[in-house]
């Protein structure tokens, strides 16, 4: 019981990470609270879905996810946020509330409000490991879940891409001095997170089998609760908060009882995470 | 005046107060707060508790609620004032969401099935008029309005501003962040609560749903709509968003997301509100006293 809770919280938190580590990618280029990525991750997955109804190739639907978000992520940055670049957060804030909003409006208008559900189950059939029993929709989001995350780590740190984009994070300035085309890099950081948090939207969709307008609101917010916990622009603390607030959900939730609604913990515990080190996760590492 | 306007004109008089008390954190102390349905709720589930639960009359349970949802703003506060700009806009996120979880799943709070019978306020022994609540709203309108103009009078207030300009440089003239912080959290959760107040008798039912998260960006919508930091543009903003979705009841189904594509744009545009600095009212103005 608990390992079984265990092995869905780590499926859960991986998941977060894929949408978590973006957020925090942009925040560290653009300092931006990047609320309308998880209407990216709506995005993705709904363009999966539909993919998946005409190929029935789950490739296939991951490409084209992760290709449809990137492009709506790049959108979002080119139309809202390099405008208003040089006004107080706040109000890049507030714009990129409206970009959820209308995002998922607009899909809810166009798809329609109910729960869509993928034609065939994507994946059926369990497999059992003593007492531990792993769906085959669990085992596809843990295996893509993991190589995604080794993917975003090599891009992230063994690329020259990885390296300009740690430049622009660092200082934008600096970097355009050592003729970075800084522009140009926060375009491909934004395609590159899109395009995660929607193979997150994918994955999601087809673990909970389900795909609906309003998807995106609990990401939406419990992202933002694990970059803070994270330390806010670093993207490995996001990988291990989003982990971290995986577990304590589902143990808290499925072992434990503990009576408060669900979607509330991650803030609980974020506001805990301040008081005791507001530097977040890694902070406590580097001690 | 019909039923509907009055009921109408009462809704536009509350978001006017609540808005009102957020500029206070937002516009003149420069606290963003994307939490503030959280005192709202507050302030409504206080007075609600304190009539239902205890019995006790229209005017104490008023003056209670609005102490306990200023203790609660200062306590809330704290933490907060740890954090600032970005962290502090999550931080209050969270709080939103924490609070609402509370009221959601307690049963002592009524829980998802909220409080109902809440009472209507009431002149020698029966209820008044509805045009009599509107006017009474509006007579806490007009208090909120000269409790904001003489906030930002006042010497508080200009500290405040410093702080909001340059918090290092304030801190310098002996200015203390963390003291006008928290007062300015305590008068805006105060005003709140006498919203919430107000929202509960009003409504005679309350539950968690009606201060969720999008009920707090519509408030700070309101005050960056019309204008952070002035008077007239939280005012305005009210007005605008409350009657907006009256206007367009008829493509009900788009109103979200006009709602949503109007954020985009007012910020694109119009960043600074319809009555900031570069908002377009004053241009227009300014343009004609030149004239």
């Amino acid at each position: 019981m608990f390992f079984q809770q265990v092995v869905n919280g780590l499926t859960i938190g991986g998941v977060y990470a894929l949408i978590a580590m973006g957020l925090a990618l942009v925040y560290g280029i653009l300092r931006i609270i990047h609320v309308a990525h998880a209407g990216v991750y709506v995005v993705g997955a709904y363009t999966g879905l539909y993919v998946f109804m005409f190929s029935h190739s789950f490739v296939l639907a991951a490409l084209a996810s992760m290709i449809a978000s990137a492009v709506v992520g790049v959108l979002i940055e080119e139309l809202v946020y390099m405008p208003l670049l040089n006004n107080s957060p706040i109000i890049s804030l507030i714009a990129s509330i409206g970009v959820f909003i209308s995002i998922e409006e607009g899909i809810r208008l166009v798809f329609g409000p109910y729960i869509k559900s993928f034609p065939s189950a994507m994946f059926s059939g369990e497999y059992h490991l003593g007492s531990l029993i792993l769906s085959s929709s669990q085992v596809v989001v843990l295996l893509v879940g993991m190589i995604s995350i080794v993917l975003i780590w090599f891009i992230t740190q063994k690329t020259r891409f990885g390296l300009a984009l740690k430049a622009v994070s660092e200082d934008i300035e600096m970097a355009e001095g050592v003729s970075i085309d800084s522009r140009w890099m926060i375009m491909l950081a934004f395609a590159f997170s899109s395009a995660f948090a929607g193979l997150a939207g994918l994955l999601v969709g087809a673990y909970f089998n389900s795909v609906y307008p309003s998807m995106g609101d609990v990401p939406a917010y419990k992202s933002l609760a694990i970059i803070v916990v994270g330390g806010m622009n670093n993207i490995w603390g996001a990988f291990f908060a989003a982990i971290v607030i995986g577990l304590l959900e589902t143990i808290a939730i499925g072992v434990f009882n503990v009576p408060l609604p669900r979607d509330s913990l991650a803030f609980i515990f974020m506001v805990v995470m301040l008081l005791i080190k507001p530097s977040g996760i890694m902070g406590i590492f580097k001690r | 005046m019909s039923g509907y306007l009055v009921t109408l004109a009462i809704t536009v008089g509350i978001y006017m107060i609540l808005a009102l008390s957020l500029n206070i954190i937002v516009g003149y102390a420069g606290q963003i707060s994307l939490g503030h349905a959280a005192f709202w709720a507050i302030g409504a589930y206080s007075f609600a508790i304190l009539t239902t639960k205890y019995g006790l009359g229209f005017i104490e349970s008023s003056v209670l609620a609005v102490i306990i949802t200023t203790l609660v703003g200062i306590f809330l506060g704290l933490p907060s004032l740890r954090v600032s700009e970005d962290f502090l806009a999550i931080t209050t996120i969270g709080i939103n969401f924490i609070v609402q979880g509370i009221f959601n799943s307690s049963d002592y709070f009524g829980g998802a099935m909220g409080i109902g019978g809440i009472p209507f306020p009431t002149f020698k022994g029966e209820m008044i008029s509805n045009t009599a609540f509107m006017l009474m709203v509006y007579g806490f309108v007009a208090i909120t309005i000269v409790a904001s103009y003489m906030f930002k009078r006042s010497w508080a207030g200009l500290a405040s501003f410093a702080i909001k300009d340059d918090e290092l440089a304030a801190s310098v003239n002996s200015v203390s962040p963390v003291r006008f912080k928290l007062l300015s959290f305590a008068i805006g959760s105060a005003i709140a609560g006498i919203s919430g107040v107000l929202y509960a008798s009003f409504m005679s039912f309350i539950s968690a749903a009606d201060f969720s998260f999008p009920v707090s960006v519509t408030i700070l919508a309101m005050v960056m709509v019309g204008g952070e930091a002035t008077i007239i543009g939280p005012i305005f903003g009210s007005v605008l968003l409350v009657i907006l979705p009256e206007i367009f009841r008829f493509i009900h189904d788009y109103r979200m997301l006009l709602y949503g594509l109007l954020l985009v744009f007012m910020m694109r545009f119009q960043p600074d509100g319809f009555f900031g600095k570069r908002g377009l009212v004053w241009g227009i103005l300014k343009r004609f006293s030149k004239v």
